[in-house]
């Protein structure tokens, strides 16, 4: 799983979209350029109702840009070109178990049950989810759905990894648990992602490199390298170096904070 | 908001208590002399009446006919209706050459059609088969089509985001995304199909319940007539129940509403 040399990279030129809405032309992305690593976590952070969704999903290849292109890099054969995405909510079968829906990618690709679920079993307790296997979504909570969402994704073992504010639903303590839940499995088991949020704590925390998307029409305003050691956890929250990027991202957003938000 | 459950019990008596009142005013009605015999005979007197119709078998191989006549019919129209409506709710140009046949079989009566049946096969048990098979078809069809179309779309793009094509698309989403519709739908099929039998079986038939409601009413017995509807009440309360519990069964999935 993982391996450098079939990581996927994603390159976005000078994409525009806009949508007709009410009779009215609203542009959601201007001349969106970047290009992502190899097995890096990459996230785009912005305010809500910036296109960050619009972005992702054309990065997915569910939407065609108006103008600009996709292109996807590095080995872009079989198995390591396919593109998984995580969503917000609906990210799994009702009808379909844990278990079942964890190793769907896997099913899809042929793998038997047994070895479905020798492979399942030991990324689904990472994420708690150790005897829950059985369970259908509706017996799960929603930070539970989204724990067997973020495990369906890394068990698909795709190329590229996009994950679309996973985690906005939750209450913030939950979001926490998932954050770091996801930090640990990806610090151990590196590929390609490419998050979206607009939580600003969770971008510094989890990526390699910020970009930052302004507001509509939502275009990149800035790249920003995460150099924060790993293993990361919630204790590199509070640290200085941690607040002072947290500031710098806040300046870019444009949305100046008060000397309390950044001290607190 | 879930309310504490109601005990089993407090169910059943309020299901149970408005019939039997009603059946207790009969039965005092009756004994008193207060309603003609020969109209309303008393429960009591029917309910021995219904037991030596078991007894001597003659309530017995009614139900049989009549059961079996509405499975075998309905199977038939069940199979190809689910056929049909997967296909058009999945296919376009299948939904749109097969609507306008579909919408008019619909509007047709289906009773109508048997003399034409019994023109074209004679009086014979496919006559009365196909009514029935074409009721139920019609139903599960028409609904197995709304089912399809109103699968929530992120899981469609959900399985096709991990790859998912063809047969294990078709067996792993489309069919469990629409089957709680689709169990609308047979549910309807097997009331329909059991009103149907009936009164095809009324029409012309030589066994069944429906047979035996109609020499009943030519021989006057009105103590038959009564065992007669009563056991077609019966038959559809008990298949009503029995797909409920299947579906309970094949749908653990389903998220209920009050006490599991």
């Amino acid at each position: 799983m993982g391996q450098p040399g079939r990581a996927l990279r994603l390159s976005c030129r000078d994409v525009s979209i806009s949508f007709e809405r009410a009779g009215s032309r609203v542009e959601a992305l201007r001349g969106v350029s970047f290009e992502s690593r190899p097995n890096e976590f990459l996230t785009i952070v912005g305010p809500s109702g910036c296109g960050k969704t619009t972005l992702l999903r054309t990065l997915a290849g569910l939407i065609a840009p108006d103008h600009g292109a996709v292109e996807r890099l590095g080995d872009t054969s079989g198995d390591g070109q396919r593109i998984l995405l995580v969503r917000q909510e609906n990210s799994l079968f009702p009808w379909m178990s844990v278990l079942d829906n964890a190793t769907f990618g896997l099913e899809v690709r042929g793998v038997p049950a047994a070895e479905r679920r020798r492979l399942a079993l030991p990324i689904l307790s990472r994420f708690g989810l150790a005897g829950r296997e059985h369970d259908y979504p509706h017996q799960l909570s929603l930070g539970m759905k989204q724990r067997v969402a973020v495990a369906a994704s890394f068990l698909g073992d795709p190329g590229m990894l996009l994950m679309d504010e996973p985690f906005a639903a939750l209450d913030c303590q939950t979001r926490l648990l998932l954050q770091q839940e996801l930090l640990e499995t990806w610090e151990q088991d590196q590929r390609s992602v490419i998050f979206v949020t607009h939580d600003v704590d969770e971008a510094i925390l989890l990526s390699d490199r910020v970009l930052v998307l302004s507001r509509q029409p939502g275009s990149i305003v800035s790249e920003i390298p995460i150099h924060f050691p790993r293993p990361r956890s919630a204790n590199s929250m509070l640290m200085p170096e941690f607040l002072s990027l947290k500031r710098r991202i806040y300046q870019e957003l444009g949305m100046v904070p008060t000397a309390l938000e950044v001290t607190a | 908001m879930k309310p504490f459950a109601e005990s089993p019990f407090r169910t059943i008596a309020w299901r149970l208590w408005l019939p039997t009142a009603i059946l207790a005013l009969w039965e005092i009605l009756a004994a008193q002399g207060l309603l003609n015999a020969l109209f309303f005979p008393a429960p009591s007197r029917l309910a021995r009446f219904a037991w030596h119709m078991v007894l001597d078998g003659e309530l017995p191989s009614a139900l049989s006919a009549t059961f079996s006549r509405m499975f075998f019919g309905s199977a038939i129209g069940i199979a190809a209706g689910l056929i049909t409506g997967l296909a058009m709710g999945i296919l376009t140009p299948v939904r749109k050459s097969l609507e306008p046949l579909i919408s008019g079989l619909n509007s047709t009566p289906k009773l109508a059609i048997m003399p034409m049946l019994l023109i074209f096969t004679g009086v014979g048990e496919t006559a009365r088969l196909v009514p029935i098979a074409l009721t139920s078809f019609i139903v599960v069809a028409v609904n197995a089509v709304d089912a399809v179309r109103n699968i929530n779309q992120a899981y469609i793009e959900l399985a096709h985001n991990y790859g998912a094509r063809g047969w294990l698309l078709l067996r792993r989403v489309y069919i469990p995304a629409s089957l709680p519709h689709v169990f609308t739908g047979l549910r309807l099929a097997l009331g329909r199909g059991l009103v149907i039998t009936i009164s095809v079986e009324l029409l012309g038939s030589a066994d069944g319940l429906g047979s035996l409601i109609w020499m009943a009413w030519q021989t006057f017995a009105t103590e038959r007539l009564y065992v007669g509807v009563a056991s077609t009440a019966l038959t559809g309360a008990l298949v009503h129940e029995a797909l409920h519990l299947s579906e309970r069964r094949l749908l653990p999935w389903r998220q209920r509403a009050g006490a599991a």
